[in-house]
């Protein structure tokens, strides 16, 4: 077995089970710092109850979340020491802060909270939960920095060192502020926002469907639709829109890629929905606005837009070879020969510069990107209908009542998690084969010296132990649905009529 | 003083806090061993549940700190010794959940707990055993080892003396937090493990002279030999003072005791990183280091933050201060 391919399987395999609890963690600590807002403001008992409750649930994913990052912060060293040597200079920095800003403000605070919510006062838990919401979206920002970082590198100088050839920085501020970060950071902690909202909503849903807990139900579904329909408006303006026209200008590859574009068209439709057929590059059955594409990514409706061949041309032509950021012509000769031979392509061959184009194209999984895509903006829709049906129904007076929405909240709940993850696999399989755009590529950042055998080693390792995780942590889950909250008085806490328990996600 | 040498002590404060915070809950755990009695161990785990997912922070401050300024050397220990990287990072994981989902089966995840923070220690440990006496290193670099090579006989004396000096430490901690009988207890094991960490420190230092000899000799400078006898003069103090039966100033000498000798370590080491046992190859820090712009960038401001969490971490810990003595859980 090949040692790239394993490495990436168990990158993309911890990354995205890291993933699970980082969204609920980030949007339930935003949620949690509202209610016991709304706790201190009306200082009515349900709120203050559904405040203490919800902060339980935050204490449940940042269990998980906290020990599955530490694997990908080692994951780096181990798996893609290439990569780790050639941007540690940039990528190292964000990392380290993060642990200082954030993680440190993170779990200092959570433990006040989980631990201070029955004895301290009140306004301890507030500013708690608080700087645990910053705290997570501060983290967030560090690695988001480094990742929308190594998508648009920024502000570097490629130099030969007594280590290698290597990226350095020339402007710390402006490799912070590359041209991705606002809108990436933005969509990002918002689709965690969206998340969070969502957990609060259809727990309170469930709650409402099995009669119980009604008072603290009640707020969290009103609570948790109102923020599930403003956020999923920002998800997809400006932020999603944002970051659509950065993709746009910078990895084309990727842009032709998430539309299903094989032939450079000006005014170029977008493609609501079709079925993908790589072999003869076409997309059938396509339903399509015409000219929207164009005037989503430059602004113009007859804005030519490059098609996946004439992309990957540029991208090597433009990105790679006439990357103006080489220390001189001897590093970039050196540094572009070792691009070629890691993809099995001999330098001197006079074909080389097409043949690495047509790696390029064959990186991208058209089909993949093009339906992941589809989900992400699809399900970003979906949530725009069930957040503004959700508040209609809440002005109308009848959203407790509507026990086929509630039903519906409940049997939806993983959606935002797969809208998210659907999110990043469209950001991060849409970039290769590189891991640093037009720097490192898979194959030149892996580790030289881990074998195979290790990797599968390791790679058996956490299915087995992430699988028997997921199996406990779920049993931690069920046993805090099963609680509840602490009564509010004159609620009913256990189920009076025990015919109901068919609704949604029951035990 | 030049930013590499700089990050490098810095380092060492990052290290240095690792221990002296999250060791005692590292001891604690490791502790859970000798008491049998559930409701003492409910007691025990409870006096550092609220504090123990902010100590970690140092530990992933530390990793990302060696990430960041030398990445070179983040990245090939950790891809040469690949596999016993991720035995640690599988240790850590193991470590968080079974402190959470301890309450399904305490009986079960207590043992888990406790072997987890003993390993974690000894590793630890050895680990910086061998950052000390070097690694077999032909002369352009190349490890000639195998993994046996982590596991050789100073290593091993540098991990048990962490994993004594956490278990004195974390019983200092229990005699501090708790009351009655147990404190008792835990005052007997804090004297026991109070010897232990005085002989293997010794045996720690004696041994660099016998396998490090480059370590001991800028041990034996004035500043590196001042140090080695202020240590050793509070660690003799501290087990006086356990005997008398104080309270927190044991405590407090057992933190203090973790920065310096994380200091001292690394003050033996400087400047190089990576010694070979077989051949004149030498990672200097100097050399190693990210680039310029990097080092510089970010040096002003993590020292801050430093500070500022330690003032936070010392407001929350007086927060929770005070005695422990109920046994309900917190979950
Ligand atoms: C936008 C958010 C985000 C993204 C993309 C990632 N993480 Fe994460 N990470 C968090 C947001 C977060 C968090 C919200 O701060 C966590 C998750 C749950 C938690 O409790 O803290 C966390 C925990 C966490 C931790 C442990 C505690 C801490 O330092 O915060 C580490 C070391 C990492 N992560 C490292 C990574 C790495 C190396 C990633 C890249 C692949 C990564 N995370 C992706
Ligand atoms: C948490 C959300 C994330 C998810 C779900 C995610 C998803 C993925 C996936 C699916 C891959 C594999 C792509 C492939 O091999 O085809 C990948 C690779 C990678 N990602 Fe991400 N990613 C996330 C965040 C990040 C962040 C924040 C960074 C860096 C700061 C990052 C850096 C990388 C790197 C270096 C790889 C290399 C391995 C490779 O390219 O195959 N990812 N990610
Ligand atoms: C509503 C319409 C939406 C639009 C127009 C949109 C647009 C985008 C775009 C253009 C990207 C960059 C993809 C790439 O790099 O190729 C992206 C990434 C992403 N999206 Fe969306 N998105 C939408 C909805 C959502 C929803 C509902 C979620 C989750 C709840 C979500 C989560 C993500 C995540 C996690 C990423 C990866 C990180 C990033 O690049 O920010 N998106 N989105």
């Amino acid at each position: 077995m090949d040692p790239v391919l394993l490495s990436r399987i168990q990158f993309a395999f911890t990354v995205a089970y890291h993933w699970i609890f980082v969204p609920a963690s980030i949007g339930m600590a935003f949620m949690v710092f509202l209610l016991w807002t709304m706790a201190a403001i009306t200082g009515e008992e349900q709120w203050h109850k559904a405040a203490k409750f919800f902060s339980k649930w935050l204490g449940v994913f940042f269990v998980l979340g906290v020990p599955t990052g530490i694997v990908m912060e080692f994951e780096f060293g181990a798996n893609w020491a290439n990569y780790s040597v050639f941007v540690g200079s940039i990528f190292g920095p964000p990392l380290m802060l993060e642990g200082l800003f954030a993680f440190a403000l993170e779990s200092t605070f959570i433990g006040v909270l989980l631990f201070g919510m029955d004895r301290l006062p009140r306004v301890i838990s507030w500013i708690s939960a608080f700087f645990v919401f910053i705290g997570s979206s501060l983290s967030g920002l560090w690695i988001l920095i480094a990742n929308s970082w190594q998508q648009v590198p920024t502000a570097y100088v490629i130099r030969e060192t007594s280590l290698g050839i290597r990226a350095e920085l020339t402007d710390f501020m402006k490799a912070v502020f590359n041209p991705l970060l606002v809108s990436q950071y933005t969509h990002t902690i918002n689709s965690a926002i969206i998340t969070g909202a969502y957990i609060v909503a259809a727990v309170g849903a469930y709650y409402l469907l099995k009669k119980r807990h009604v008072q603290v139900a009640r707020s969290a579904v009103a609570i948790g639709i109102v923020v599930l329909a403003i956020s999923s408006i920002i998800q997809l303006y400006p932020t999603g829109h944002e970051e659509g026209r950065v993709i746009a200008k910078y990895q084309p590859t990727k842009l032709a890629a998430d539309e299903g574009l094989f032939e450079t068209t000006r005014g170029a439709p977008m493609v609501i929905f079709g079925i993908v057929d790589e072999k003869n590059q076409e997309i059938k059955y396509a339903i399509e606005i015409p000219k929207l594409l164009s005037w989503l990514s430059f602004g113009d409706w007859n804005a030519e837009v490059m098609g996946l061949h004439d992309a990957a041309k540029y991208v090597w032509y433009e990105q790679v070879l006439n990357n103006p950021n080489f220390e001189n012509e001897k590093v970039k000769k050196e540094f572009i020969e070792q691009i070629m031979r890691a993809h099995g392509v001999d330098p001197n061959d006079p074909q080389a510069n097409e043949k690495m184009v047509k790696v390029l194209e064959k990186a991208v999984p058209v089909a993949f990107m093009f339906y992941a895509y589809r989900v992400m903006v699809g399900l970003g829709t979906l949530f725009i209908a069930i957040g503004g049906l959700g508040v209609l129904l809440l002005l109308l007076g009848k959203l407790y009542d509507a026990r086929w929405f509630l039903k519906m909240l409940v049997v939806t709940l993983p959606l935002p998690w797969l809208a998210g993850m659907a999110g990043w696999f469209t950001h991060e399989v849409g970039r290769m084969p590189w891991m640093v755009w037009g720097m490192v590529t898979v194959n030149t950042g892996v580790s030289p010296n881990v074998s195979a055998t290790s990797v599968l080693i390791t790679l058996i390792a956490f299915a087995v132990v992430y699988t028997v995780l997921f199996y406990i942590w779920l049993h931690f889950v069920r046993k805090l649905v099963r609680e509840g909250p602490e009564p509010v008085q004159g609620d009913v806490t256990s189920n009076p009529v025990p015919s109901i328990s068919t609704a949604g996600g029951g035990q | 003083m030049d930013y590499a040498t700089a990050w490098f002590y810095f380092s060492a404060f990052l290290l240095g806090m690792y221990l002296a915070f999250d060791g005692f809950d590292l001891g604690i755990g490791t502790l859970l061993f000798f008491v049998k009695d559930q409701r003492d161990r409910d007691v025990l785990i409870n006096t550092i549940a609220p504090v123990w997912d902010g100590n970690e922070v140092w530990f992933i401050t530390w990793g990302a700190g060696l990430f960041a300024m030398w990445p070179a050397l983040y990245a090939t220990l950790f891809s040469t010794f690949y596999l016993a990287v991720w035995l640690l990072a599988f240790l850590f994981i193991f470590r968080a959940v079974s402190f959470e989902f301890r309450n399904r089966n305490k009986a079960l995840w207590d043992k888990l707990f406790a072997v987890v923070s003993a390993l974690i220690a000894l590793i630890l440990g050895v680990i910086v055993g061998n950052l000390i006496q070097g690694l077999p290193l032909d002369a352009s670099g190349a490890f000639k080892g195998s993994l046996l090579t982590l596991f050789r006989p100073y290593p091993l004396i540098v991990g048990l003396f962490v994993l004594f000096a956490v278990m004195w430490h974390g019983a200092n901690w229990a005699v501090y937090k708790t009351t009655g009988k147990l404190q008792e207890t835990m005052r007997g094991y804090a004297f026991k493990f109070w010897l232990l960490t005085v002989v293997f420190l010794l045996l720690t230092v004696i041994g660099m002279k016998i396998w490090a000899p480059l370590r001991f000799e800028r041990l034996m400078t004035p500043l590196g030999l001042g140090l080695t006898l202020v240590i050793l003069v509070a660690g003799l103090l501290d087990g006086y003072l356990i005997k008398k039966g104080e309270e927190k100033l044991t405590f407090y000498i057992s933190w203090l005791a973790f920065p310096l000798v994380t200091f001292l370590i690394y003050y033996s080491m400087y400047p190089y990183w990576i010694i070979s046992t077989i051949s004149d190859f030498k990672l200097d820090i100097h050399d190693l280091a990210a680039s310029p712009l990097t080092l510089q960038a970010v040096l002003g401001v993590s020292v801050v933050l430093a500070i500022i969490i330690m003032a936070y971490t010392l407001y929350v810990y007086r927060m929770f201060g005070g005695k422990v003595e109920e046994a309900t859980g917190y979950y």
